[in-house]
C-alpha cells in the first residue's frame, strides 16, 4: 500500500498551497476536523480538550494520499479553499456545523441550515465537557 | 411590441423529495426551471442525520463494528471492514491471510448485490418495473449465500479488529463457487436487457453528460468517474487480498447514464471472476483471528472502494479502550457536486434518472 | 440488435411456478448459522455479568442477587458477541427471529 504524507500548514500558507496543488492535478478527497486533547498531569488516565481545532485536508494524486494540517485556535477565521476547489464546500459547510469553526467565504455556503439538528454545534467536545465560555 | 421581446422567461422552482417513489432514501433537491429545462439546483440534506461519528467516545472500539457497519444498509459490510482496517493500521496488527482473503470475497459479493438493486432502482425509475423485479429476484440468490455464509442477509457481524468471528469452510466455499455458474446464467439474463433493449437506450443515452475535465475537477469518484473516461480505482491499492488478483479497470468514455449502466454492469462479471480467483487461490490454513495486545494510539487513514465509489475513514485512538474520533467520508458525499453540474440544462423528466445515476445512499451521506 | 429481448424472460416467468412462498402454510428452513434470537439455560447460568458488559446495545440485564437474567429482544441486533464470550457457554443462538407478538402482554 502507498505510505500517507501529512504536512504542517498555517491559515497564511493554506491558500497558496491549496492553489498549487489544484494546478498540479491533484483532486480533494476529505476535509475532517477533530478537537484535539492533551493529558491531564495529575491523573494519566485522563484527556482535556485543548480550546483548538485540528482540520485535516487530504488531496489524492495517482492513489497517494497528501494530508494538510492545520491546528487553529476556536475563534480564528480560516480562509475557504472552495475557491480553488469547488467541491470542498460541502465539507466546510460540514465542518462548520459540526464544531462551529469560523470558515470563510465558501462558495455555496448553507449558513448553518445543512443538517437539521436539536443542538447547535453537536461535535463540540470542548464546550460540552464544560471547558471555557 | 418592443417590450414582448424583453421580458425574461419566467422560472419556477419545483420541489424534488425528500418522498419520490424513485429515490431510496430522502434527500431534497430545489429545482429552478425555465419552461421544462432546469437552470439550477440546490440541495438541503440533513433528513437522516443520526451523529454516529459521536458514538465512538461511548462504546468502546471492538464493539464500535456494530455502529459503523449500521451506518448504511446496502454497503454495510465495507464500512465494518474500513472501520477495522483502520483500527488494525493504527495498531499495526498482521491479519492472517485467510481471513483476507474471506473478507475480499465477502465485499466481491457486496458489490454485486449493491449493482444489481441499483439496477433495478434505475429501471424503475425509467418505468421498466418488469426488470426492477427480475433484478431482485437474482439479488435473493447472493443475500442466501451470505445468509449461509455468515449468519445474516443484509448486516454481517462478522468482522472484528484482528481478523473475522467465523470461519467458512472450504467444501462451502467450492460449492459456492459450483452455484454461481447458474447465478451468472441469470445475471445475464437480466443484463443483456439493459445493454440490448432499445427502450431502455432511448432513456438513457446522451443524458446527463459529466465531461472528463469536470469528473476531474469536481471530485467525482466511483462509477461516476469511471464512466468519463478516467481510470481510477482505489482497489488497486491492494488492501486485504486484491493484491493477489488480477483485475482491470473498467472505464467508457461517452459521461452519460448509459456508460455509467455499462460500468455497473461489467463491475458485476468482473466481480464474478474475482470470487472465483480467490476461491481457487484460498489458503488451507484455517486461523482467522489474531487477538489485538494493545489499546490503539495514533492516527490512520485508510481508503477503500465502495460499490459506489472511494470511502476514506479517519480514526484516531489515544491508548484508552474508547476512540477519540472516528470519521468516514463517503463516495455519494463527493458525488453531490457533480451532480449539481450534471442537472444544469436537462429536462425536468430525465431528473430522476440522473439523481439515481449517482447511486444516491443518503444513509452514507449523512451519518 | 436483439427484437423484444424482454419477451424470453416473461414468457419463461409465465410458465414456470411463482418465486415466492406462500407463507404461512410454506415456511422458509433457516441456515445453520443464521442469526436469529437469544436464548439462556438459566440452570446452569453463573451469572458472571460478562454478556451485560460485552452487549453493544444493552439489551442483557443481569442482576447477581436476587439472580436473573433479562434480554429485551427488540433491542437485540443478534450480533452473537454474548454467545461467543460466555466460558459456560449456555447462551445459544436460535436460527428463528423472534416472531411477532399476538397478545399485549411485556416479554
Amino acid at each position: 500500500m502507498t505510505t500517507n504524507e501529512t504536512i504542517t500548514v498555517t491559515t497564511d500558507e493554506l491558500l497558496e498551497k491549496t492553489a498549487l496543488m489544484a494546478k498540479e492535478g491533484y483532486r480533494v478527497v476529505q476535509i475532517c476536523a477533530l478537537t484535539p486533547f492533551k493529558t491531564d498531569p495529575e491523573n494519566p488516565a485522563k484527556k482535556i480538550p485543548l480550546p483548538e481545532f485540528e482540520i485535516y485536508y487530504s488531496f489524492d494524486k495517482g492513489y497517494a494520499l497528501t494530508n494538510l494540517k492545520l491546528t487553529v485556535p476556536r475563534d480564528q477565521e480560516i480562509p475557504s479553499i472552495s475557491r480553488n476547489f469547488f467541491a470542498a464546500f460541502l465539507y466546510e459547510n460540514e465542518i462548520n456545523e459540526q464544531f462551529g469553526t469560523k470558515i470563510t467565504n465558501i462558495a455555496l455556503d448553507f449558513k448553518g441550515t445543512l443538517y437539521k439538528k436539536a443542538k447547535k454545534v453537536p461535535f463540540d467536545v470542548y464546550s460540552r465537557q464544560g471547558g471555557g465560555q | 411590441m418592443s417590450d414582448h421581446h424583453n421580458q425574461q422567461p419566467k422560472r419556477t422552482i419545483v420541489p424534488f423529495g425528500p418522498q419520490h417513489p424513485v429515490l431510496p432514501e430522502p434527500i431534497h433537491l430545489d429545482l429552478v426551471l425555465e419552461d421544462e429545462k432546469i437552470i439550477e439546483a440546490i440541495p438541503s440534506i440533513g433528513y437522516i442525520h443520526r451523529g454516529l461519528e459521536l458514538l465512538a467516545e461511548k462504546i468502546e472500539y471492538p464493539e464500535f463494528v456494530s455502529v459503523a457497519e449500521r451506518i448504511c444498509g446496502i454497503c454495510s459490510f465495507i464500512h465494518g471492514l474500513g472501520y477495522v482496517q483502520a483500527v488494525e493500521d493504527i495498531l499495526k496488527l498482521d491479519v492472517p491471510t485467510r481471513a483476507k482473503y474471506l473478507r475480499t470475497m465477502w465485499s466481491e459479493f457486496s458489490r454485486m448485490q449493491s449493482h444489481l438493486l441499483w439496477l433495478g432502482l434505475a429501471a424503475d425509475a425509467f418505468g421498466f418495473e418488469n426488470l426492477f423485479m427480475a433484478s431482485w429476484k437474482v439479488r435473493e440468490s447472493i443475500l442466501d449465500i451470505f445468509e449461509e455464509t455468515t449468519g445474516g442477509r443484509v448486516i454481517f457481524n462478522v468482522c472484528q479488529v484482528g481478523g473475522l468471528r467465523k470461519n467458512v469452510e472450504t467444501d462451502t466455499l467450492r460449492r459456492i463457487k459450483k452455484d454461481l455458474d447458474a447465478i451468472e446464467i441469470q445475471i445475464r439474463n437480466v443484463c443483456d436487457i439493459f445493454v440490448n433493449d432499445p427502450s431502455t437506450k432511448h432513456r438513457l443515452v446522451g443524458v446527463g453528460i459529466l465531461s472528463k475535465e469536470m469528473a476531474h475537477e469536481l471530485g467525482a469518484v466511483g462509477p461516476m468517474l469511471r464512466a468519463s473516461g478516467i481510470a481510477s480505482d482505489t482497489r488497486m491499492l491492494g488492501y486485504a487480498a486484491y493484491s493477489d488478483v488480477k483485475f482491470d479497470i473498467i472505464t467508457e468514455t461517452a459521461g452519460d447514464c448509459y456508460a455509467r449502466v455499462l460500468v455497473r454492469i461489467n463491475e458485476i462479471y468482473q466481480s464474478l471472476s474475482i470470487i472465483r480467483q480467490l476461491i481457487d487461490k484460498i489458503p488451507e490454513e484455517q486461523v482467522v483471528y489474531n487477538k489485538p495486545k494493545a489499546n490503539p494510539v495514533g492516527e490512520s487513514f485508510m481508503r477503500l472502494e465502495q460499490p459506489r465509489g472511494e470511502v476514506v475513514y479517519y480514526a484516531k485512538g489515544n491508548g484508552s479502550k474508547n476512540l477519540e474520533r472516528f470519521r468516514a467520508r463517503t463516495p455519494t458525499f463527493a458525488n453531490i457536486a457533480p451532480m449539481l453540474h450534471v442537472l444544469k440544462g436537462q429536462e425536468l423528466a430525465d431528473v430522476p434518472n440522473i439523481v439515481l445515476t449517482i447511486d444516491p445512499c443518503i444513509s452514507c451521506t449523512e451519518r | 440488435m436483439a427484437f423484444l429481448p424482454m419477451l424470453k424472460t416473461t414468457l419463461k416467468n409465465l410458465f414456470s411456478k411463482p418465486a415466492t412462498r406462500l407463507y404461512p402454510f410454506e415456511k422458509r428452513e433457516p441456515y445453520k448459522h443464521t442469526h436469529g434470537h437469544i436464548e439462556n439455560d438459566l440452570v446452569n447460568c453463573t451469572y458472571c455479568t460478562l454478556c451485560e458488559k460485552k452487549c453493544p446495545t444493552k439489551a442483557i440485564k443481569v442482576v447477581r442477587d436476587p439472580k436473573t437474567w433479562t434480554i429485551e429482544p427488540l433491542r437485540c441486533i443478534a450480533c452473537n458477541i454474548c454467545v461467543e464470550i460466555c466460558p459456560k457457554k449456555t447462551l445459544v443462538m436460535h436460527q428463528t427471529y423472534s416472531a411477532c407478538q399476538t397478545t399485549g402482554k411485556k416479554l
